[in-house]
């Protein structure tokens, strides 16, 4: 009895121990990530303009509703072209993942040249993506980029024509998604070279020695194997395309006309530009539903999958 | 560069909180001035600096405290401090963008100042800074817009004198474009260039007051006449006088143009004086931007930057001191004389052989009315949907009525 009892003593004392160690990532997790969490979805039934000190409820002693600034979003063209934008983004972004396991595939192999091509690979990854814009910025400015210059060269474009790809309301968002996956098909890279490294040997030589072609052997063995590594790139690519926003603040600003813009960069404009920090919390609520449902939905799914198999 | 606000803006914040509570402690004989200062980027703060030991040299008993903090994360921190904690004396904008913080009672008035010191600014200048009959920000330095062009592309395509009528500008155009030329540059990846525009077009067809009335949230964007301005801008739309790359250019690649030899002219503010490249600089001169309606009275686009008191400011007696010093014509003339900007004095003298500056200062004396630039007069909302539906404007100007729908429906929310 007394060894039962010193036991959970000592568990009791580890439990302590653990909490005052947690304390101060906690106390921080809690300022700066639980508490904004809820701040925003009481500033988003507020009309706060950053100035009064007061910031009360847009229902409160008025007739307003206190869900205005969401029915203000509804009738919101932006909001809606930004919302689309964003659906794009969440579309097209994903091709960087294929495209990092090809290339992990690709360089899976022990030599140093490898190794020195992969790392070419890498590099954008090290940029900031202030720095991914600019550099993409110039890339396909249309009067002196380097684009224009080799399609000029080419003969693609006679004289007196441009590529006019970041000057039109149509197709702005395609050049702001092949320069955001420029560094994301590395990082995509860089998680699957991980998972590859980590296969169950064992299995890929059985599979061997029955013969199976390449692409049983990619489909059957080596993806499923990987499925750990495609749950993380999956999530960081969707989380990636829905908080998309240094690239397009650099690239384009949500031009032309708010065409490129997207939720994360709107919501920015409306409350550090416009001053409609209400306006802003909601655009930002509603993000965060959207991240959230997707997020949970695709976890779930995983979930079911792993708890079926096993 | 907004992206570094947000660090910045937490850094100069405890900046801030440090040196109010400095300022909080202060009593001695002399006491002391904090001013905080939007004028982060070297020259301006070098012209600060400049005046400044002027400042401490005569008014040596003056503890003399100066916050600088980065002109986005300004604009945004002022909103926080302005009415808790405010400084003695802060930089801001002329025009709507004070009397925001004006009519919140957040502003200090200057008359007393300005009735020793008033006679020496134009009357435009003073329009600019007073606000239901009261003074109550003191102006430094303006800038003056208009079309900075290349005289050697003018001759190249056979235009002997530069475009005193709109339809001179469009037959202008013309020749230009058929000399293979761009007639006009201009860059709206950041939308504002395209407001000086309408800015311009709406002065010059409506007038000053109509402008500044309709700017202020007071009159309605879908009127005949703002449609009127509007078809007289979609006239140079269509017959292609901007690039049609403009979308993708900042205000600097478009300039990069005309330095090419690629654009013939260029609406832009006089701050593009100082970045003309040496090769072409023989070649590129100044026009005001000509007459519409020959009824209408000229008014001409001057930004003007402006000095004022909080009225929660802890030492107002040293801040209106500070007025004072800044009021006078040797000051502004100093001052100015680093900035390459224009003092609002009129006793200051200016650079003589600055031709630019010249030609600024003539159309800024004879104007009957300066407006401040659009996302100046305009709340800052209607001032986004306005320029991005302008952005949109000069690519389809056939959507006019429906751009114009869109500002009227913002403006209707914000001035209600």
């Amino acid at each position: 009895m007394a060894r039962v009892g010193s036991l959970s003593f000592m568990q009791k004392r580890d439990h302590k121990t653990a909490w005052r160690f947690l304390a101060p990532s906690l106390v921080l997790y809690g300022l700066y990530v639980v508490f904004p969490i809820f701040f925003s979805l009481y500033l988003s039934i507020t009309q706060w303009d950053g100035l009064s000190t007061a910031v009360l409820p847009l229902c409160k002693n008025s007739e307003v509703s206190c869900l205005q600034n969401f029915i203000d979003l509804w009738n919101d063209e932006v909001f809606w072209m930004a919302l689309r934008n964003n659906l794009v983004w969440l579309i097209f972004f994903s091709l960087s993942a294929p495209l990092g396991l090809a290339l992990a595939l690709f360089f899976h192999v022990k030599s140093q040249r490898a190794s020195f091509y992969k790392s070419l690979f890498f590099m954008p990854m090290v940029f900031s993506l202030v720095v991914v814009g600019t550099i993409w910025s110039w890339f396909l400015q249309p009067e002196f980029g380097l684009v224009e210059f080799l399609l000029k060269g080419l003969g693609v474009l006679k004289d007196g024509e441009h590529f006019t790809l970041m000057a039109s309301d149509k197709w702005a968002t395609a050049g702001l998604i092949a320069a955001a996956s420029w560094p994301h098909a590395a990082y995509c890279m860089v998680l699957y070279l991980a998972g590859l490294s980590n296969l169950q040997k064992n299995v890929i030589e059985a599979a061997e020695i029955e013969g199976v072609s390449r692409w049983q052997m990619l489909w059957h063995i080596i993806l499923p194997m990987l499925r750990p590594a495609t749950v993380i790139v999956v999530i960081v690519t969707m989380i990636g395309a829905l908080r998309a926003f240094d690239l397009i603040a650099i690239m384009t600003a949500g031009g032309p006309a708010n065409s490129s813009n997207v939720l994360a960069l709107y919501m920015y404009q409306q409350t550090f530009e416009n001053f409609r920090y209400g306006y802003g919390a909601a655009i930002s609520v509603v993000l965060f539903a959207i991240s959230l449902a997707l997020i949970l939905l695709y976890l779930r799914q995983t979930l079911k999958d792993e708890t079926g198999r096993s | 560069m907004k992206l570094f606000a947000s660090t910045s803006a937490l850094i100069s914040g405890i900046a801030l909180l440090a040196s109010s509570l400095h300022s909080h402690s202060a009593h001695a004989a002399g006491g002391e001035l904090v001013i905080n200062s939007m004028h982060s980027d070297p020259t301006s703060k070098k012209a600060f600096e400049t005046i400044l030991n002027e400042f401490k040299k005569e008014h040596a008993d003056i503890k003399v405290t100066v916050n600088t903090i980065d002109h986005e994360s300004y604009k945004v921190q002022i909103r926080t401090w302005l009415p808790n904690n405010p400084p003695d004396v802060a930089t801001w904008f002329a025009g709507n963008r004070a009397k925001f913080f004006v009519e919140k009672k957040l502003v200090e008035p200057l008359d007393d100042v300005f009735k020793s010191a008033g006679n020496q600014f134009s009357q435009g200048a003073l329009s600019a800074v007073t606000f239901s009959g009261s003074k109550y920000l003191m102006p430094t330095n303006y800038y003056h817009w208009g079309f900075y062009y290349r005289k050697d592309l003018f001759q190249k395509a056979g235009i002997t004198t530069t475009p005193k009528t709109w339809d001179e500008l469009l037959a202008d155009c013309q020749k230009l474009k058929s000399a293979g030329l761009i007639p006009i540059a201009i860059g709206t990846k950041q939308a504002w260039p395209s407001a000086a525009w309408f800015d311009f077009i709406n002065m010059r067809v409506n007038g000053y007051a109509f402008h500044m009335n309709l700017l202020e949230g007071k009159g309605s964007y879908t009127s005949a006449e703002v449609k009127k301005s509007m078809a007289t801008w979609a006239q140079l739309v269509k017959a292609g006088g901007f690039p049609e790359t403009a979308p993708a250019m900042t205000w600097q690649e478009a300039s990069a143009l005309l330095w090419q030899g690629k654009a013939a002219m260029y609406l832009m503010g006089n701050f593009i004086a100082s970045e003309i490249p040496s090769s072409v600089k023989a070649q590129v001169e100044f026009f005001p931007f000509p007459t519409i309606d020959p009824k209408v009275p000229t008014a001409q686009v001057a930004p003007t930057d402006v000095y004022f008191i909080p009225s929660k400011a802890k030492n107002k007696a040293n801040a209106k001191i500070f007025m004072a010093f800044l009021a006078r014509a040797d000051v502004q003339q100093k001052y100015n004389a680093v900035t390459g900007l224009l003092p609002v004095n009129n006793q200051s003298k200016i650079d003589a052989n600055n031709t630019f500056l010249r030609a600024g200062q003539q159309i800024l004396g004879q104007a009957t009315g300066l407006s401040q630039f659009f996302d100046r007069d305009a709340e800052p909302e209607v001032a986004k949907v306005g320029m991005d539906g302008f952005v949109e404007f000069m690519r389809y100007p056939d959507r006019t009525d429906a751009i114009l729908a869109r500002i009227e429906n913002t403006r209707k929310r914000v001035h209600h």
